[in-house]
């Protein structure tokens, strides 16, 4: 039991990282979206705190804050304090969610994979590597910034690799555009993130991003291999 | 003035009176009971039944809480998680969360406005048969083992009869609806009841906080369901009949069906929410020792949230691929909705600061709401800024939130309300200690279980898997929440059990046990089925003064109606700003019909659900022969004129008044419709400017001529309708008109059902045949209602239920006429321009 | 006593949902020609000025309620429950121009389609 709870606490401890975790980022837009979490996280836990004093002090110190009129106690807390909270945040955001969009860069185009999800698996494809495809294991090459477009032969699944960047739905009928950048090379996991019938849990993929100058030859291989497998 | 106490006590007839309107009121025993159709009795038979449901919704989070303690579980199979998690949250969401609100509404409101039931007790029990059949419906799937299995929100293409080809997702759509069909009664009733029917003098602003919020609510549900019940026919008729609504390959798209949910869906969280801020604004000035602050705020507070709600449900849509400027509407949407929460959680402080608070047992299940909703609420602003919602979207960060905002923030304020209302219910205090503990069980279970899901959510792990494989670092963090899940379960036991020793042990109390103000505690507790022997008058010091103070006049009938006459149950309707009364409202009798009708109902529902359609149809034929038959029960064979009803007052009956309840219940059906119409039109329009696939091969050649003689016969038909009105009222005959009216309205049926036929592309392999399809059907029901309203008219006129004085029913149907007549003008308007829109597509990016 | 509030018409309860429903209105109007410009690809400026003279005019109409509400009859003369739907409406009001603002007026900066 005590083994138990050591075990335990330097899990919590260790807390953040993990294979899927959003707050252990290996890209810009991770990194961009982690950024945005802690600064909301303080922010919370300080509100938390407000307003959860105020409830203890008008409970248990009977008279505190009367002389406070009641307009000024709503004007205050109910309009000026999320106000000032607010405002902000949703400027921060949209210029952080703006950031993020896939936008056309001006200089050489942004590679392009196709992913197709199906119940229950993914297939990617890459247009700019000859068309080859590989299965349930995407290829990226470090520090290219990459724009996955997203589809789905079947229902909605949603693809998702935490540590790189936020996810997008795979919808039948529509593409979706993600913008994925890995920093470093090595291997991240991907899942899917929509729910989609009785394989969705094991609807994993791995993605691994290899060194610029590797890429093509590393792809290639990959996808000769998988052909080879299928015959 | 304060109260009612102005005449000089009278000897004590309290007794005499009480047994007069016990006999009037009562419910009779034995099966008699299933003929119930009073508040008090409906109002806590729905409370029990959704906490049955309540429990067993909780057995099934158990079930989950189970399989996801450790990795790699065997306890349950992929097909049976998906099962029980679906139904965990359908049960929770729709049989617990809804009924349980719509339940304290139903046995609260007329108590706390100070009248004896709502305008339509029979709708009542209506509504609480249709809810228990459909609830059992989706029960018996489950112990069946064919259960809906595709996620409470039943994303299409997963729910389509392609992906789940079985009964699972058939059982859910017509089950869910069913229920629906209660909550939508359930809501009209209630709005028409707080705006007409409170006791005299108690104007707009001097009604208790909490006949607001539920005003408000009810009318939320009556737009919030109406998008949702669309979509539910929709997807069953997609799947039953191969209509394409949703299906990308023959130009539907399954982000509509999202759309149409989360229209329900988003508004649905406050609609659970706003009754429980109602509770917690009626007990914490109670608690405070001092009326409410900032009442005036409060209810700008109510009216800004509800609208707001409506207007932010894409942001359970921000992975969908929407554009970012799109997304950004409903983000800073989402984000404000914060702040008119945060203007009622700092008047309830405000209230509490400025008083003397005393601490008892609802008041610590109020702190335990403020922790928890505080909470959800920050995590809510969290997920409403897009960039954040991309990670955390469909995690246990949202499952988290979720729970605190919905399962918290109702958990909480409900048990607080349920020891505060319990001496009512039951006339017997709680036992303290056992009820502390309770308390504490729960609140740390709750939030060891939840609270560790936001990081769990964090750490990647999705919402909806049955399982995992260890590696991934969630290990401890699941185990943990499952055991807090235990705590908390063994929290709510306690609080059963507390119940129960309560109900043995528990101390009598006498009325009004808090020194509350409001009404409920002005009567005898347990409330008696006439709830008031005579009715309160409301001045200006009657928020101040203790309601028990009042109970004793008020019971030897010094108040209104203090006198039984002709045996009828009488209440008072009042004008709907200033509480005067201008009207008597005689309630029907306790009657079977209720429990035949949603039997009937659920004969319909049923024989949907196992496709055998001639039944289907023959139970919708005796659906529609006992309304009309509930219609010819209602009202009086003669005229009256203005009768006393006490203190020197006289009104005149309901059957003989311009604003009756029927003619604002009409206005609040309309209102639904029309929301049902907007979403179809809203529909259409979407496929053709979203769906893939559009236009399909053939183009749509609607036939001008039908459409033009249909919405000529509707006109008509409206004009004829107006007539027979004109000739009622200068007592002239009326039948004419009516027949004439019904001949023009089944004209336009065979016009539209004609127009159907031809409808190119074939709906079942386009949406744009589809949506063709489903216009026209919208105009044929209602025109099809619109004759049941003519043929009800003609058995009443025969009947002598109608004279030049009470007219409500013609002027109901002139009105259904009317709005027939504009929405088919609408809508084959929408069906005409269909091939032109299909032609601008081509200049499509 | 009876006849306090007595001269408020019941329908001057419409007015509490006036502001916000021109709050909806602008919601839909803004999301649907912008999702129409997209699939028919507008040119982004007009696209653009297209929202932004929406957005201008929803405000300006909620502006105008405002003012017409405030400018109702108030005081004695209305009673207690004139004057306090008179408040109630007025910052609803209030309430909706903030809203139509800050939800309507930032995310016109953004990126028109993507």
């Amino acid at each position: 039991m005590r083994a138990a709870i050591q075990t335990s606490g330097a899990a919590l401890l260790a807390g953040c990282s993990g294979p899927f975790s959003t707050l252990a980022p290996g890209g810009a837009a991770a990194d961009s979206i982690a950024s945005l979490w802690w600064i909301m996280l303080a922010g919370a836990v300080v509100l938390f705190a407000l307003v959860m004093g105020l409830f203890g002090l008008v409970v248990w110190r009977p008279g505190w804050g009367s002389r406070v009129s009641p307009a000024r106690w709503i004007v205050l807390g109910g309009l000026v304090l999320p106000g000032i909270v607010l405002l902000p945040l949703i400027a921060y955001a949209l210029v952080a969610g703006e950031r993020l969009l896939p936008l056309p860069s001006f200089g050489s185009a942004v590679p392009r994979v196709e992913a197709e999800g199906r119940q229950w698996s993914w297939t990617f494809r890459y247009p700019g590597q000859g068309g080859v495809t590989t299965s349930n294991v995407l290829h990226l090459a470090a520090g290219t910034p990459v724009d996955i477009d997203v589809t789905s032969k079947d229902v909605i699944h949603a693809f998702w690799v935490p540590t790189l960047a936020g996810k997008i739905d795979a919808v039948p009928g529509r593409t979706n555009r993600l913008r994925v950048q890995a920093d470093r090379p090595g291997q991240y996991e991907g899942q899917c993130n929509e729910f989609c019938g009785l394989g969705h849990a094991t609807m994993r993929f791995v993605v691994l991003v290899h060194r610029p100058e590797d890429y093509a030859a590393a792809l290639a291989r990959a996808a000769a291999a998988e052909g080879a497998g299928k015959k | 003035m304060s109260g009612s106490v102005e005449q000089p006590p009278q000897p004590a007839n309290a007794l005499r009176l009480h047994r007069q309107l016990a006999a009037i009121w009562a419910t009779g025993p034995g099966v008699q009971r299933l003929a119930a159709v009073n508040h008090s009795v409906l109002g806590l038979r729905m409370m029990i039944t959704s906490f049955v449901f309540f429990a067993i919704g909780g057995v099934l989070g158990m079930l989950t809480r189970v399989q996801l303690a450790t990795p790699n579980s065997t306890f349950m199979d992929a097909g049976t998680y998906n099962q029980v998690f679906t139904m965990h949250g359908s049960m929770m969401l729709f049989l617990f969360a809804i009924p349980m609100v719509e339940s304290v509404a139903v046995y609260l409101t007329p108590k706390i406005l100070g009248t004896r039931d709502f305008a339509f007790p029979r709708l009542t029990a209506y509504g609480y048969w249709c809810y228990l059949f459909g609830a059992t419906i989706l029960t018996v799937s489950l112990l069946a083992g064919v259960a809906p299995d595709s996620g409470w929100f039943m994303y299409t293409p997963l729910s389509s009869n392609v992906f789940t080809p079985g009964i699972n997702a058939d059982v859910w759509l017509l089950g869910v609806t069913f229920v629906e069909i209660s909550a939508l009664s359930l809501a009209m009733e209630i709005v028409v009841s707080v705006l007409k029917m409170r006791a005299p003098g108690m104007s707009l602003d001097r009604m208790p906080i909490f006949g607001w919020y539920i005003l408000v609510t009810a009318l939320m549900m009556i737009v919030a369901f109406p998008p949702l019940i669309l979509g539910s026919i929709l997807l069953e008729v997609e799947r039953a009949f191969g209509l394409p609504f949703f299906d990308p390959a023959r130009g539907g798209d399954p982000l509509l069906w999202q759309h149409l949910f989360w229209l329900f869906g988003h508004p649905d969280v406050y609609i659970i929410f706003l009754p429980m801020a109602a509770v917690l604004s009626t007990i914490i000035p109670v608690f405070a020792g001092r009326p409410l602050v900032g009442y005036r705020a409060i209810v700008v507070a109510i009216v800004a949230l509800a609208f707001l709600s409506f207007g932010i449900w894409v942001h359970h849509m921000f992975t969908v691929g929407i554009p970012h400027l799109a997304l950004a509407f409903f983000s800073a949407g989402s984000a404000i909705v914060a702040v008119p929460t945060a203007v009622q959680i700092f008047a309830w402080l405000a209230t509490l600061s400025h008083g003397r608070p005393r601490w008892d047992l609802p008041m610590l299940y109020v702190f335990g709401f403020f922790f928890v909703f505080v909470a959800g609420g920050l995590t809510g602003v969290m997920l409403a800024m897009v960039p954040f919602d991309w990670q955390a979207h469909d995690t246990y960060f949202v499952v988290a939130h979720m729970h605190y905002v919905v399962a918290g923030a109702l958990a909480f304020p409900m048990l607080a309300a349920l020891y505060y209302w319990l001496p009512l219910l039951t006339g017997r205090s709680t036992v303290q200690r056992l009820s502390t503990v309770a308390f504490w069980l729960v609140f740390v279970g709750f939030n060891m279980t939840f609270f560790l899901m936001h990081l769990t959510g964090l750490l990647g792990m999705p919402r909806r898997i049955y399982t995992y494989t260890g590696y991934e670092s969630w290990n401890w963090l699941n185990l943990l929440s499952s055991v807090g899940s235990f705590i908390m379960t063994i929290g709510f036991a306690l609080v059963v059990i507390d119940l129960v020793v309560q109900l043995r042990y528990g101390r009598r109390v006498r009325r009004d046990p808090w020194r509350a103000t409001t009404f409920e505690w002005a009567m005898p507790i347990p409330p008696q089925p006439y709830a008031f022997a005579s009715i309160p008058h409301v001045g200006a010091g009657t928020d101040r003064t203790e309601a028990g103070r009042i109970a004793l006049s008020l019971a030897r009938g010094e108040g209104y109606l203090g006198a039984a006459r002709n045996g009828w149950q009488e209440t008072l309707g009042v004008h709907m700003v200033s509480g005067k009364p201008d009207q008597l409202i005689v309630l029907p009798q306790p009657t079977y019909l209720p429990l035949w009708t949603a039997l009937a109902t659920a004969v319909a529902v049923l024989a949907l659900l196992f496709k055998l359609y001639p039944v289907a149809i023959v139970a919708t034929v005796v659906i529609a022969g006992l309304f009309v038959l509930a219609a010819q029960r209602s009202g009086h064979a003669r005229d009256y004129g203005p009768l006393p009803v006490g203190r020197g007052v006289s009104v005149p009956p309901h059957t003989e008044v311009a604003e009756a309840p029927p003619w604002l219940a009409l206005i609040c059906v309309l209102v639904a419709d029309g929301t049902l119409f907007a979403s179809l039109l809203f529909g259409t329009f979407y496929l053709w400017i979203a769906a893939p696939n559009w236009p399909g091969g053939v183009s749509p050649d609607p036939s001008r001529l039908l459409a033009l003689g249909a919405v000529a016969a509707l006109a008509v038909g409206a004009v004829a309708s107006r007539l027979s009105l004109r000739a009622l009222a200068a007592a002239g005959g009326a039948q004419g008109w009516i027949v004439l009216a019904m001949l023009a309205l089944a004209g336009s049926i065979a016009a539209l059902v004609g127009m159907m036929g031809g409808v190119t592309p074939d709906p079942r392999t386009h949406a744009l045949g589809a949506t063709a399809v489903a216009l026209l059907c919208f105009v044929v029901v209602h025109a099809g209602i619109g004759l049941l309203f003519l043929v009800s008219n003609l058995l009443r006129l025969a009947g002598g239920r109608v004279s030049p004085r009470r007219l409500v029913d013609f002027r109901l149907t002139r009105l259904w006429l009317d709005y027939t007549t504009v929405t088919g003008v609408l809508a084959l308007a929408l069906v005409l321009a269909l091939p032109a829109l299909v032609s601008v597509l081509g200049a499509r990016a | 006593m009876n006849a306090r509030g007595h001269s408020v018409p019941a329908r001057r309860l419409w007015w509490l949902a006036a502001g916000f429903t021109v709050w909806c209105n602008a919601l839909v109007l803004l999301y649907a020609l912008h999702a129409i410009g997209c699939v028919f690809a507008w040119p982004a400026g007009a696209l653009r000025w297209t929202l932004v003279v929406v957005f201008v005019a929803h405000l300006v109409a909620v502006g105008w309620l405002w003012r017409k509400a405030a400018s109702a009859e108030r005081g004695a003369a209305a009673g207690d429950t004139g004057n306090f739907l008179q408040v109630v409406i007025e910052w609803t009001m209030i309430a909706a121009f903030a809203a139509t603002l800050v939800t309507f007026g930032p995310p016109l900066w953004l990126t028109a389609c993507l």
